[in-house]
């Protein structure tokens, strides 16, 4: 069972100022539901475009039962993504980089509709302006939001990979020569592909669909760098032609290469968000997390500097 | 010095050309020797080699001049560590176990890696890929692994657990003179790792 998005009527409405969240609606040039606010002359433009993607106040937490005796075991709530917020504006990649194990891939599924059904989930997202439920997160899934997993492992060992992308043929055609594919990969089976072959697979698989979207978890793992690198250019080039891009990664030397923004994720929440640049300094960055990360990397100081150090 | 010495390996997987054909090296004990090869060289399989979790189809790898195995009660002292530590532990067996099977872990080497007693009592899916690979980390170890082979063990891990991961590791190595053959696609890695770099291609 998936649950729906539970959402609050009063917090549609931002600060006072006139919200259009009709779908269809053409939102060139309109104020668009922000979480930081415009000051009033800014005409509600962002630098690169309107909002795509806004998650705001998110959390997601499961119940759980642990075992407190022989017989007996008592139900508990151990909350993963705690009041995250984070936008996506078109034509933007978002790189979110941060510690291991902190939900980053939970939070890739609540954007795609998909909930465990022990999980409590409250916040709101919106999709192009438009408030989403988990059921119409789920009906913009493998359209407008399209997904890159991290590897050739998430195709269907047993489908010729043609029929694995599905749309069109002539669609599969023009995918295939824009990503250098030959005719004959349609007739192979996943496990006969090169590492750079899958990786172009995957990505032919999103955008089949022309998704306006796209949410990449991990994709680089087990590519080398040159491939790595070809990845990311591939998620530029679709970002400047107007799409928008949720680059969920370790990596951060790569998601610097390619990022307009950085969200820094740390026990389930987005702890600092900032632009690609500030990377280029420590005194840049606002939290003791994001400079300890900065001072960890193998091109600063590949050192621990621990939460003290500026 | 003890040496890992592979010699003249050839290996290829069945109904596909010949990975490498000849193939020479040898690393000594304390050295941390890096391969580097273009994507779709072999390197994993020559890491799964080294190990002797693959037979090679000739040729031989031999640690100070015996072949590389393990023996009953004698683990293997050439340990792989891999890529994705989720894969390398059974789902169904709580960590405490899965990283005792081969000999009990030293509490200080729980300690060094960061692994938190509480971890312990579960299972693999209840924990990060962080703290999955510090607990193959200590079960590698726990056996006194003559050589370490790791293959992109800090791929899947945030800066700062890669560099925590790595400095306990070299300062095992260090203090123990044991040799690393390690695999990385980070150049900068690579850089601050390695005392030697071997290209394979």
């Amino acid at each position: 069972m998936r649950r729906e998005l539970e959402t609050h009527a009063g917090e549609m409405a931002p600060q006072g100022r006139g919200a259009d969240h009709e779908p269809g609606h053409d939102h060139e040039g309109e104020f668009k539901h922000h979480h930081h606010v415009h000051l009033p002359h800014d005409g509600a433009k962002h630098e690169h475009g309107h909002h795509l993607l806004q998650v705001e106040h998110l959390s997601i937490g499961f119940d759980m039962y642990r075992r407190a005796g022989l017989l007996s075991s008592e139900r508990m709530f151990s909350k993963v993504i705690d009041d995250l917020s984070i936008a996506v504006h078109v034509g933007e990649i978002v790189a979110i980089v941060g510690a291991s194990g902190s939900g980053k891939t939970l939070l890739a599924d609540a954007i795609m509709g998909l909930y465990e059904p022990n999980a409590r989930v409250s916040g709101t997202i919106y999709f192009d302006g438009v408030l989403q439920t988990a059921a119409s997160l789920v009906g913009h899934r493998g359209r407008e939001i399209a997904f890159v997993p991290q590897s050739v492992k998430s195709l269907n060992p047993l489908m010729k990979v043609g029929r694995q992308i599905g749309g069109s043929k002539e669609r599969r055609a023009e995918l295939f020569r824009q990503y250098r594919l030959a005719p004959e990969v349609e007739d192979l089976y996943p496990f006969e592909l090169s590492g750079g072959m899958a990786r172009r697979v995957l990505l032919a698989t999103a955008l089949i669909s022309d998704p306006r979207l796209i949410i990449a978890d991990e994709p680089t793992p087990g590519l080398d760098l040159e491939l790595a690198i070809k990845a990311m250019d591939d998620f530029r080039a679709f970002a400047d032609a107007g799409g928008g891009v949720l680059l969920i990664t370790h990596d951060i030397e790569l998601a610097l290469r390619v990022a307009d923004r950085v969200a820094v994720f740390r026990d389930g929440t987005v702890v600092e968000e900032t632009d690609v640049a500030c990377f280029d300094d420590p005194a840049l960055l606002e939290t003791a997390f994001a400079r300890r990360l900065w001072h960890a990397l193998p091109t600063h100081d590949f050192a621990d500097v621990g939460e003290g150090a500026r | 010095m003890s040496e890992l010495r592979a010699r003249d390996i050839s290996f290829g997987y069945a109904g596909a050309p010949a990975l490498f054909e000849g193939l020479n090296l040898v690393v000594r004990g304390g050295e941390r020797v890096a391969l580097r090869a273009p994507s779709g060289f072999g390197k994993s399989t020559l890491c799964q080699i080294l190990a002797g979790y693959l037979e090679p189809d000739a040729g031989e790898v031999t640690l100070d001049g015996e072949p590389v195995r393990a023996r009953p009660g004698k683990p293997n002292p050439v340990q792989l560590v891999w890529q994705h530590p989720e894969q390398a532990l059974d789902p169904y067996v709580r960590i405490r176990k899965s990283i005792g099977e081969a000999a009990p872990v030293p509490g200080e080497l729980l300690d060094g890696l960061g692994v938190r007693d509480e971890w312990l009592d579960r299972f693999p899916h209840e924990l990060s890929g962080g703290e999955l690979q510090r607990c193959c980390l200590a079960r590698t170890l726990s056996v006194a692994p003559r050589f370490i082979i790791a293959d992109e063990i800090s791929t899947m891990l945030d800066a700062v657990t890669q560099v925590q991961i790595w400095e306990f590791l070299l300062e095992y190595c260090k203090g123990r003179d044991v040799g690393l053959v390690l695999v990385t696609h980070s150049d900068a890695l690579l850089e601050r790792l390695a005392t030697r770099t071997l290209d394979l291609a």
